[in-house]
């Protein structure tokens, strides 16, 4: 599903050159679950981003689906993007001014929309426990109350691929729980999953398991 | 308009006097002896007066300063940060003791030359450029904003008429019999024919200059010297200027008033000199051109109208600015001086 | 529910802080207000010269030479006034070259009228044997002759067609009301046969509370046309030559004169709009930078979840137009509240006259305000857009944080 091969990215600290991912290697079939383990500044960030194509490497290959996806034009691209990968970020990235409801249709903004999605949409919400919620805005809802938002936003548009960062950051242990047991649920109908965490019961939940230091990736 | 007449008898009569006891002709090619006053306008608002013998220089205020290229010209914006003219004398005509002075606003000055006397008579044009004597002993003052001329009654200190004639007019001569006037167009650079009985222009000659001025009939009246110093060359887009580039050509350019057509052209380019307006001798012999030199004088030159040599070059302003103190503020900081009124009697 | 879309988002982007939302729209709208303004009185101001000296139909007005500041200011801004000069001017005129035909009028003040109407206004006695101005209305209201106790009112006066007005005692038949012109000569004057004012003012000894004392070998003015190969210009330097006492005003120079008080006020507005505008187009361009820094990190979002750099752009070029054009409604509409209030205090301020402007004109010009509006808006925003589409997401997102 996911083949990431001899991938590099270096960015320049003034005049010091870092090696934020180095020569990284990594295959992740369709339906699997990975995580990746690491400190911050390991670069786990980074690889996330070069992996689901927000940052271009310097060097390296990434494949998903069979697409070379950074040989896409910018424009197809976010098309690509829109129909085949979601992200889920450590912050909580609601748009202040969108109703629950409207956060989570936000991916149909930018691609086709099919029939239905309002309604799967609401099944969503309702599966990350915000039935009642789904007129309210952003800053009416906890911490934790916009991060399971936006983790129903990352399922709208049916992604093949979860790319999430640090998903249960700074959540309650119950959150955490909770989000865990959703991702297991998509994972189940076939949702590849990469998980970038310095959580380690996060971390274990994975079946294959990934650390990260100083850019370079180790499978555990 | 018999009073006209007799003024214009008077004056002619005493120029010919004049002409017989005051200029004692040199040889070719040295500066003639001439005897007279010549009076000459400027956009500092006052005219200078020369003495022709003596070579000694004095001044008349008439008005405050003002520029020609400030404001607009045929509708045409020369100089867009020149301030609209305020003043600035631009042409002149002796009639009696009493000098017309056509300004840069359009209003008309008589200055009486023994009382010093000044006094305004009032709005008559919008921008005028030369103010010559001519039939019926009237004033025709040629305006550069509207195209008229303007015909100046003395005897009434009235305007008399108003001649459509062309964009920018700016020097007038009749041939003999009054029966065509010759008027200079600045902008198109050509000199329109008029059939003076109807007053309608008959034919025009192009191609005497780019930015020409005033014109005169010689005294034999079968010339008509016009001075085009083509400071700018006016197009589509509007005057680019000419001096600066130094392109241009300035000349006195020679229309033969009996065919209607160029005759020749005197180059002045060499000499530096801008020419703007001229007065001939009563004999005619010699043409007094002044001109501007767009540095801090403005200059008279002495032509033989028969070999179109340069005789002599005379300073008109520096002598009196520097005596008095005088710093050019406006026109770039050089004094531009326009047209030229010979009292061949005094 | 329909698709969440562009312009849904702008709209709901728009709301996120009002002051900022409000201070953009309102410096557009005073932009878009002084060019609605300013438009509309230059405009109508123009439009009832043009109106009014059509309708008047003289080339040139022939005046007593004492009375030029008079007439002048009977002509443009109605303010009543009377001046007479010796009816052998008539013939003077008619004699100078280029005239072509002459016709006297007399003007007699309305503020002794003894009943029924005090205003300021002005009775007008015209001649029909020559007469070519009044008559070129007669026909609009298909009179054949024109009675020796028929009038015809000016918009202002307020009376109609079949009523009798009375002056200094003497009634006269409402024939005809002229339309608007603006000029308050011609709108708040009544016209009649010279023949009739003179009776009138003979009459007004014994008729009226103040009697007048115009005699026929008086008049206060020649209307003049000129001849095809003239100009009014020229003929108008003629007539002040060839006629003692008189003052010839061409009617293009009436024209010409309040045009140069226009323009002084239109350069003055020019100035303070232009201004304005490059002001609004900074401040919009550099509120417009400050909200792409601070959405960094959810243009970041959009781009990770497939927005294209062209959607980023057009967002915020869709907010910027709906936020200017909304500030350009704002202003033509406090334009308009404005200049329809202020209507008298204009036309006695500048003196001049005011005659509003055609519908289709007031439309172009509301559309031309708005669309300068939306242009503003999309110009300044252009940078800020431009930077907003180049952002990588990665980056957007980092920054953002």
């Amino acid at each position: 599903m996911i083949d990431i091969a001899g991938l590099t990215k270096t960015y320049m600290d003034g005049d010091q050159k870092i090696t934020a991912v180095d020569n990284v290697t990594l295959s992740v079939a369709q339906g699997e679950f990975v995580s990746i383990i690491g400190h911050s500044g390991s670069g786990k960030t980074t690889l996330l981003s070069l992996a689901g194509g927000l940052t271009k490497p310097d060097s390296g290959r990434v494949v998903i689906d069979q697409t070379d996806i950074w040989s896409l034009p910018d424009d197809a691209l976010s098309e690509f993007r829109n129909k085949n990968v979601n992200f889920i970020f450590q912050f909580a990235s609601l748009v202040p001014t969108l109703t629950v409801f409207e956060n989570v249709m936000l991916p149909s903004a930018f691609g086709s929309c099919c029939e239905g999605l309002d309604e799967y949409a609401k099944s969503l919400i309702e599966m990350v426990g915000l039935a009642d919620k789904m007129k309210s805005y952003p800053s009416r809802l906890s911490g934790g109350q916009q991060r399971r938002v936006a983790i129903a936003r990352a399922f709208v548009n049916s992604p093949k691929v979860i790319l999430a960062d640090e998903p249960t950051g700074d959540l309650d242990e119950a959150t955490e729980a909770e989000i865990l047991d959703i991702f297991r649920k998509k994972n189940a109908d076939g949702v590849t999953f990469l998980i970038v965490t310095h959580n380690q019961s996060l971390a274990s939940a994975a079946r294959k398991r990934y650390a990260m230091t100083g850019g370079i990736l180790k499978e555990l | 308009m018999k009073k006209q007449g007799f003024y214009a008898s008077v004056v002619t009569m005493a120029a010919s006097a004049v002409l017989c006891a005051g200029v004692a002709v040199s040889a070719a090619g040295e500066m003639p002896k001439l005897k007279g006053t010549a009076y000459i306008a400027g956009h500092g608002g006052h005219l200078a007066v020369l003495n022709l013998a003596s070579g000694d220089l004095d001044r008349i205020v008439v008005t405050g300063a003002g520029g020609e290229i400030a404001g607009q010209i045929a509708g045409l914006t020369l100089d867009p940060s020149a301030k609209e003219a305020g003043g600035g004398t631009h042409g002149q005509a002796l009639v009696g003791r009493n000098l017309y002075v056509g300004l840069l606003n359009g209003k008309m000055m008589k200055y009486n030359l023994d009382t010093a006397e000044l006094k305004d008579l009032g709005q008559v044009g919008k921008k005028f450029c030369g103010t010559v004597m001519g039939p019926g002993g009237n004033l025709y003052c040629e305006d550069m904003a509207d195209g008229h001329v303007y015909v100046f009654d003395p005897s009434k200190d009235k305007a008399a008429d108003s001649i459509p004639v062309g964009m920018a007019v700016c020097g007038i001569g009749f041939d003999k019999g009054d029966k065509h006037a010759f008027v200079s167009d600045m902008v198109q650079g050509k000199v329109f024919v008029l059939d003076w009985s109807t007053k309608k222009v008959i034919k025009d000659i192009p191609g005497v200059g780019t930015f020409i001025h005033q014109g005169r009939m010689n005294p034999a009246k079968t010339e008509f010297w016009v001075t085009a110093a083509n400071e700018f060359t006016v197009e589509a887009t509007g005057p680019v200027p000419n001096s600066v580039a130094g392109k241009g050509k300035a000349e006195v350019v020679i229309i033969d008033v009996e065919k209607q057509e160029i005759k020749s052209r005197i180059d002045l380019t060499e000499d530096g000199a801008f020419s703007h307006d001229l007065a001939f001798t009563p004999d005619g012999k010699y043409a007094l051109v002044t001109c501007r030199t767009y540095a801090n004088d403005s200059v008279m030159l002495t032509i033989d109208t028969a070999s179109h040599e340069v005789l002599g070059e005379t300073s008109l302003c520096l002598a009196c600015h520097e005596a008095a103190g005088i710093q050019v503020t406006i026109d770039q900081g050089s004094p531009l001086l326009c047209g030229i009124e010979v009292d061949w009697a005094k | 529910m329909k698709k969440l879309g562009l312009f849904y988002l702008a709209v709901r982007n728009i709301r996120r802080k009002l002051f900022r939302t409000v201070s953009i729209m309102m410096s557009v709208a005073v932009v878009a207000g002084t060019l609605f303004s300013a438009t509309m009185v230059i405009y109508s101001v123009k439009r009832s010269i043009a109106v009014g000296t059509e309708r008047l139909g003289a080339d040139i007005l022939v005046v007593p030479a004492d009375a030029e500041t008079k007439a002048r200011g009977v002509l443009v801004s109605g303010e009543p006034s009377t001046f007479y000069m010796d009816r052998s001017v008539l013939d003077k005129v008619k004699a100078v070259e280029g005239v072509a035909q002459v016709s006297p009028q007399v003007f007699i003040e309305s503020s002794s009228f003894s009943c029924c109407y005090v205003g300021n206004a002005m009775l007008v006695g015209f001649d029909p044997q020559t007469d070519f101005s009044v008559k070129s209305w007669l026909a609009d209201f298909s009179i054949k002759e024109f009675g020796p106790d028929d009038i015809i009112a000016g918009r202002g006066i307020p009376t109609m067609v079949g009523r009798t007005l009375k002056f200094y005692g003497h009634d006269f038949n409402v024939v005809g009301v002229l339309a608007q012109t603006g000029m308050t000569f011609l709108d708040s004057s009544a016209f009649i046969r010279m023949d009739a004012a003179y009776r009138m003012a003979e009459e007004s000894a014994k008729k009226a509370v103040k009697p007048i004392t115009v005699t026929p070998d008086q008049i206060s003015a020649v209307l003049v046309k000129v001849a095809p190969d003239y100009t009014p210009q020229r003929v108008a330097v003629k007539i002040n030559y060839a006629v003692d006492g008189v003052k010839s005003i061409p009617s293009d120079e009436v024209i010409a004169t309040v045009k140069d008080q226009l323009s002084k006020l239109l350069t003055y507005l020019l100035t303070i709009g232009g201004i304005v505008w490059v002001m609004a187009l900074l401040l919009i361009a550099v509120v417009f930078s400050m909200i792409v820094n601070e959405r960094q990190r959810e243009i970041g979002l959009f781009r990770a979840m497939g927005a294209k750099k062209g959607f980023m752009f057009k967002l915020l070029v869709t907010e910027a137009a709906l936020l200017t054009t909304a500030g350009g409604v704002v202003g033509v509409a406090l334009g308009g509240i404005m200049v329809f209030s202020f209507k008298n205090l204009i036309t006695t301020q500048l003196k001049v006259p005011y005659l509003w402007p055609s519908t289709a004109f007031i439309v172009e010009l509301l559309a031309g305000c708005i669309l300068v509006s939306l242009v503003t808006g999309v110009l300044a925003v252009l940078y800020p857009a431009a930077l907003s589409a180049r952002m990588e997401p990665y980056n957007a997102i980092r920054k953002g944080e």
